[in-house]
């Protein structure tokens, strides 16, 4: 395994809910450490579920707006991540439906130009889940993976049922395994 | 490869290839929140959070949650809004009106909260929720109809135009209530009566208020009362510290002219119409509220304190009459009646007399026939002129006049002796609206009867007939 582990941010609800509710104030202090704590997965997501880093980057954007606005609805049920998973993914299909007239574009290559700090391992992962996995699947592991949500929660943030979410998640993986090994015979880890 | 590596992978990537769009966001946001601001013209119409500490309300409706609350400690209110009825609770409200939260201060306003959990929600929604409850759990209803609201907040200005939102509002939503509402300034002595008597603030101040404005009250008269009580008690009008909307409702109680005929039947005075109300009002003692009732009824004063609601007579004195005047014109300080101005006017009017014509006039509050009267005699132009007026509507019952020693008068059509019908023994003191008023009318003179003697329609003697 490599040196370079990646560390999964996991943050505590409670302190998402206490960020949430002093925005809900007009707190806007809080602002930069609600954006420290969960930008990776949001935009993790949001590229999962638009494939496009430029459409990506504009939700969440929006998203992060958006929570601003909301804070003072949101109802503590103690998934504030699950919350703001929702508003993306919201906001998400909406940039889909407006781009619903153009042809399903191939999803680019984008996301791996400029960055030169990735591993081997790190881009093989990334590429075989944007480019091997099926929409739905993408999403379900991005979701996993980079937040650490689990499968319940996920079932409920793709409005999915929890067996539909399991049985996908495990044929993800299996076919991320498949492409690690198959990238095995060209590249050393 | 394991999942857990692949996934592990897969998050130092992203960790990796996201843009930072930390300042976009910022700035995005600071923009929207400046937008908000500059687009809430129309005071009632607010959907997000603002910077500022704006007032109005707001009225769509929020879905209020139900079930546990996750606190935040320590956050800091900017205002809190006391509802007070019998039960005590306490809304903490931010900058933008939002509620942080609701806090009972006693048992019967935790019944009347339940599990409602109303952080982040609008106030006047939460104020709608509250008094529904207050209503549905009997607190606000016919025997007790007030409700006092308490602001207490940071910024002067501002908290006065929320009192008077919030009072206008409250009137509105209960059709029969009284909501009085004041701002509260906390200082120790109104923390040290709040603590000792387990008062929310807004009560101590009131209390204090009523307390300090009449010799006959201490806090600890007035600290158990009920808000429609001390409602009651707050005759005077305060609008300087305390405001009030609508009346406070009685029904709980036996009312003045049942207490009244307690204390005369106790007294013994049976003679009604030699009896002068000097004071009758509700009031509280020992934490009871009672009818005190004062009167003269032959030569003898009497004080009479009667349980408002059961009727019992709680204690009764007597002591003769301060020498000289049986004429007594001493202003009564009666509940519900008009002034002795009032009613001299109205029997003036009646005779079309104007006062400066008038001399010796004498005016007395009675309680005759079951309800309260003021006796007024005067004399004008050599005519004795008698009238009785009702004494909480102002009519006119009786009107007399006579010219005195002079019987050649008697054939003149203008002046004739005058009979009046009496009014109905009523206890609820209604007039009988046929009365018939004094009456210079010359057609009435039927030739064989000119004294009208035959009238067979008074229900009292006419003391002047010849």
């Amino acid at each position: 395994m490599s040196a370079a582990e990646a560390k999964r941010i996991t943050v505590d609800p409670e302190v998402l809910d206490e960020l949430i509710f002093a925005l809900a104030e007009g707190n806007m202090t809080v602002m930069e450490r609600l954006y420290r704590l969960t930008h990776t997965g949001l935009y993790a997501f949001a590229l999962s579920l638009l494939k496009d880093p430029h459409d990506a980057e504009d939700a969440v954007q929006d998203s992060y707006v958006a929570v601003c606005t909301s804070a003072y609805q949101y109802r503590s049920k103690g998934k504030p991540l699950a919350w703001m998973m929702t508003i993306v993914r919201n906001l998400a299909m909406a940039k889909l439906r407006e781009k619903s007239r153009f042809t399903g574009e191939a999803v680019s290559e984008e996301f791996l130009i400029g960055n030169e700090t990735l591993s081997v391992a790190e881009r093989v992962a990334l590429q075989g889940c944007m480019q091997i996995l099926s929409d739905t699947e993408r999403q379900i592991v991005v979701l996993h993976a980079v937040s650490g949500f689990k499968h319940r929660e996920i079932a409920g943030i793709l409005k999915m049922s929890l067996p539909a979410v399991l049985s996908r998640y495990s044929r993800a993986l299996k076919k991320m395994k498949q492409h690690y090994e198959k990238e095995a015979g060209n590249e050393e880890f | 490869m394991k999942n857990s590596d692949i996934e592990k992978m897969l998050a130092g990537a992203f960790q990796k290839i996201e843009p930072d769009q930390l300042s976009a966001v910022l700035s995005e946001c600071e923009k929207q929140e400046r937008k908000v601001v500059q687009m809430n013209g129309n005071k009632k119409e607010r959907r997000m959070p603002k910077l500022i500490w704006s007032l109005g309300v707001c009225a769509a409706a929020i879905a209020l949650l139900l079930g546990g609350t996750w606190l935040i400690s320590g956050k800091q209110a900017a205002a809190t809004i006391g509802i007070d009825v019998n039960p005590s609770m306490e809304i903490r409200i931010d900058r933008n009106e939002k509620v942080l939260g609701v806090d009972a201060l006693n048992e019967d306003a935790e019944t009347v909260i339940g599990d409602t959990d109303f952080k982040g929600t609008n106030l006047d929604v939460t104020v709608n929720a509250l008094i529904g409850s207050l209503v549905r759990n009997g607190y606000i209803g016919e025997l007790s109809n007030s409700v006092l609201i308490s602001v207490q907040g940071k910024d002067q200005a501002q908290g006065q135009v929320l009192e008077q939102d919030l009072l206008d509002e409250i009137s509105a939503l209960l059709e029969n209530g009284s909501v009085m509402s004041q701002q509260v300034q906390a200082d120790d002595e109104l923390k040290s009566i709040a603590a000792e008597y387990g008062i929310s603030l807004g009560k101590a101040q009131l209390v204090r208020r009523l307390a300090d404005s009449s010799d006959l009250y201490t806090y600890a008269d007035l600290a158990g009362l009920s808000i429609n009580e001390l409602n009651l008690l707050n005759k005077r009008d305060d609008s300087g510290i305390v405001r009030r909307l609508g009346t406070p409702t009685d029904k709980a109680y036996i009312g003045l002219d049942t207490a009244i005929r307690i204390a005369l039947k106790h007294a013994g005075a049976n003679n009604e119409s030699k009896v002068y109300v000097d004071e009758a009002g509700l009031d509280t003692e020992k934490g009871v509220m009672v009818y005190e009732v004062e009167f003269r009824y032959e030569g003898t004063e009497y004080d009479y304190t009667i349980d408002a609601v059961t009727g019992n007579v709680l204690s009764a004195a007597k002591e003769a009459a301060s020498g000289g005047k049986t004429g007594n014109t001493g202003v009564p300080n009666v509940d519900g009646v008009i002034s002795q101005d009032e009613a001299k006017r109205n029997a003036l009017a009646h005779a079309g007399i104007a006062e400066s014509q008038v001399s010796g006039l004498t005016i007395e509050l009675e309680y005759d026939d079951g309800m309260l009267k003021y006796d007024i005699s005067f004399t004008a132009g050599g005519t004795e002129y008698e009238y009785d007026i009702d004494a909480k509507t102002g009519a006119v019952l009786i009107a007399e006049m006579e010219a005195p020693d002079d019987d050649d008068l008697e054939d003149e059509a203008d002046e004739d002796e005058d009979d009046i019908d009496d009014i109905d023994d009523d206890l609820d003191g209604e007039d009988d609206d046929d009365d018939d008023l004094y009456d210079r009318d010359e057609d009435d003179d039927d030739p064989e009867d000119p004294d009208d003697d035959d009238d067979d329609d008074d229900d009292r003697d006419d003391e002047d007939d010849d």
